[in-house]
């Protein structure tokens, strides 16, 4: 009985995790959201939330990170989003970043919040200039981003979001490029990832 | 109508009058005041001759350079030259300062090139990307001067340190042979400042195959996304990364981006000729305008107070004077004789000046390594020697930069599973923090395969263990098989383990990045 609960949970897991780390197309069934997971919660002191094993294989992808609410990360949100004086800053860092061959699209980075009429803002396009289809296995350079201004946006009246989603949109670059559009020309044989998804404040403690 | 001639010739014969009796009086005082100081006895001071000041010409924004017809002439002018002497005998000064040349200095396609022959790129390419090959070759390197091209060409540095040193020399011997291709030592590259959102689209210039006399325009390319291609306003704004405050933080975040992001958009798309492949795209002559505006940025954050490690400035590089001969020069010793004309408040918003730092490119301090390691099974523990003692513990969990580094990481065959990496306490009720995953798609034994080398940023999982101590505690790490998916267990990965992969890390090692 309990090997076929264990099977079962290996089996369904990366449809229990699109609750947590979700990919619409891959929640529609597709295994390849089995990929993403969430990180363990063992709070470091400046984290606020992670997400770790993203796999960039559609067009549009979206990352739920739960944002700490109480302890000393929360405490140090809320001084970054308070305002400049603060001195502390909230970042968006992508770690652990690899590809195969060349995705043929590039990525625009959201932050966006969670749950029904999601806002969201930009944070910067990934771009893959210099893979080549003889690269082979390319370690990329991790990227971290200032996103103080994009949660000052997003948090509304409240003191700080509960939890934001990271939005990856395949984009060919112009300003006028939808993820549909772009996806036409993704490679999803790429094997783009991004090891981890953090968001944490940086600054005085 | 006759006042405002005379009121002309005033200005243009009184006013240089005056100045010059002001100089011929300013003179006579300095000499009278040196007279009057010296001593009655002293030896007269031999005549000193200073070497005139550079000429300091302006980088200007294309909108403006634009302005004086006379100057997009020139640029037209020495584009077209170059252009033209890439037909030149391939042995001769004219082909190494022609169009061809300077491209494949930055990179080519050829038996010796770094990309390799362009069959195999075209073969690789979607069937909608293959026309953007049309009418580039491979190239050879010219025998003689010999050794010489093997010197110069394919050197652009992406992806390390030296990409924005290497590329303001690049830049700046380019210049050189326009300014000789032109005839005019006053013509300066402008720069495509696509950081003002009103400036997003590809200037016009560039867009018409023909100028206005009916001869084919030299700016134009049609192997683009399109002649009205428009960045996104949102992906050139540089506010924020004109706030990295670190070399070692702000090279390869304006090399991604807007760098990487403006070669892909102009593209058609990454790697595709022109501008979104590497060995090509310095054939597109929107390229040089594109590195001008980088190389301004890069000003910009100089002046805000950034600086170039000491380690970089000493470095060396070769390139081709204007005379088509071999030149070598230091960074440091590099004689920018141009400024940008706008090289402060580049953001849209006002960036604050941050203390400038000294930085090395790495200063790499080791806490702990484990020479060659093997991973036989579906888990093995590599237990790192103690760590290094304090204070090298306690930056490791305050810095910013502790890295776990898994060297030459190598296998005979595919390994079958992925392998999750964690780092845990050791002693007794160990806790652990994930820190990666590694895959190996592409790593084999073959030839052209290089070895795989991990850099993980363990600097928050090394706080998340060390608990309320102020210094990082003794680590071992950890690697388990899985399949990638959520909650695999190594050992239900086991069957799919090939266990002749000889999966081996070369080198283990922590340290603290400065």
């Amino acid at each position: 009985m309990f090997s076929k609960i264990a099977a079962m949970s290996q089996r369904f897991g990366p449809y229990v995790l699109c609750a947590a780390v979700f990919l619409a197309a891959a929640c529609a069934g597709e295994a390849t959201t089995g990929e993403k997971k969430e990180m363990p919660k063992e709070g470091a002191a400046t984290t606020l939330g992670t997400a770790a094993q993203i796999r960039l294989d559609q067009p549009r992808l979206s990352v739920r990170l739960p944002v700490a609410t109480s302890g000393p990360a929360a405490d140090r949100l809320r001084q970054a989003l308070a305002g400049p004086a603060g001195g502390a800053t909230a970042e968006l860092v992508l770690d652990g970043m690899e590809v195969s061959q060349p995705p043929g699209v590039q990525y625009n980075v959201y932050l966006g919040t969670a749950g029904p009429n999601p806002r969201r803002q930009y944070v910067g396009t990934l771009s893959f200039f210099g893979v080549a289809h003889g690269s082979g296995h390319v370690a990329l350079p991790g990227r971290t981003f200032d996103v103080t201004e994009q949660l000052q946006a997003l948090k509304g009246q409240g003191p700080q979001p509960a939890e934001v989603q990271v939005v990856f949109e395949a984009t060919d670059g112009t300003s006028g490029s939808t993820a549909e559009k772009a996806g036409a020309s993704l490679n999803r044989q790429a094997g783009l990832r991004i090891g981890a998804v953090r968001l944490r404040v940086q600054g005085k403690p | 109508m006759k006042r405002r001639m005379m009121a002309r010739r005033v200005v243009r014969f009184a006013v240089p009058g005056i100045l010059l009796l002001a100089f011929v009086a300013s003179v006579a005082i300095s000499r009278a005041q040196t007279a009057a100081t010296a001593k009655p006895h002293a030896k007269p001071v031999p005549k000193v001759t200073l070497a005139p000041p550079p000429v300091v010409g302006v980088r200007m924004k294309f909108q403006d350079f634009v302005k004086d017809p006379k100057r997009l002439d020139a640029l037209n002018k020495a584009i077209g030259v170059m252009k033209a002497r890439s037909t030149a005998v391939n042995t001769s000064a004219d082909y190494r300062r022609s169009w061809e040349y300077w491209s494949a200095m930055h990179g080519f396609y050829g038996p010796k090139a770094k990309a390799g022959l362009i069959q195999n790129a075209i073969n690789a390419a979607p069937a909608s990307k293959k026309q953007f090959f049309n009418g580039l070759h491979d190239l050879t390197y010219p025998p003689t001067p010999a050794g010489l091209a093997a010197q110069v060409w394919d050197k652009c540095q992406h992806g390390t340190p030296e990409f924005l040193t290497w590329h303001r020399m690049f830049l700046f011997y380019f210049e050189k042979t326009l300014q000789e291709a032109a005839q005019d030592k006053t013509l300066h590259l402008p720069y495509w400042d696509y950081t003002d959102p009103t400036q997003v689209q590809l200037p016009a210039q560039f867009a018409q195959p023909k100028l206005s006399n009916g001869t084919p325009n030299p700016l134009y390319d049609i192997r683009r996304r399109s002649q009205t291609v428009k960045l996104d306003p949102n992906a050139t704004n540089i506010d924020n990364l004109l706030k990295k405050a670190t070399y070692t933080s702000f090279r390869p975040e304006i090399e991604q981006q807007p760098h990487g992001y403006a070669h892909c958009t102009v593209g058609p798309d990454c790697p595709y000729p022109l501008m979104g492949d590497v060995p090509v795209a310095g054939t597109d002559p929107i390229f040089w305008l594109h590195h001008a505006n980088i190389d301004r940025i890069f000003e910009c954050w100089l002046k805000l107070g950034g600086t170039v490690p000491d380690s970089l400035k000493s470095k060396s590089y070769s390139f081709i004077d204007s005379a088509g001969n071999l030149v070598t020069k230091k960074y440091s010793d590099l004689p920018i004789d141009y400024t940008y004309d706008h090289a402060t408040n580049c953001g849209r918003k006002a960036t604050l000046k941050f203390t400038a730092t000294t930085e090395g490119v790495e200063t790499v301090t080791s806490l702990a390594q484990l020479p060659s390691f093997a991973i036989n099974g579906v888990k093995a523990t590599a237990k790192l020697p103690k760590l290094k003692a304090a204070p090298a513990t306690t930056e490791a969990v305050t810095a910013s930069g502790t890295e776990l580094v898994l060297s030459n990481i190598t296998v005979a065959g595919s390994p079958g599973v992925l392998f999750n990496v964690w780092l845990s306490t050791t002693g007794p009720n160990p806790r652990r923090q994930y820190v990666a995953t590694l895959s190996f798609f592409g790593l084999s034994h073959h030839k052209g395969h290089e070895a795989l080398n991990r850099n993980i940023d363990v600097t928050e999982a090394l706080n998340a263990l060390k608990g309320t101590s102020a210094q990082a505690p003794d680590v071992q790490v950890e690697f388990e098989a899985t399949d990638g998916l959520e909650g695999t267990r190594p050992e239900a990965v086991e069957p799919v383990l090939n266990k002749k992969a000889a999966l081996k890390v070369g080198k283990i090692q922590l340290q603290v990045k400065k």
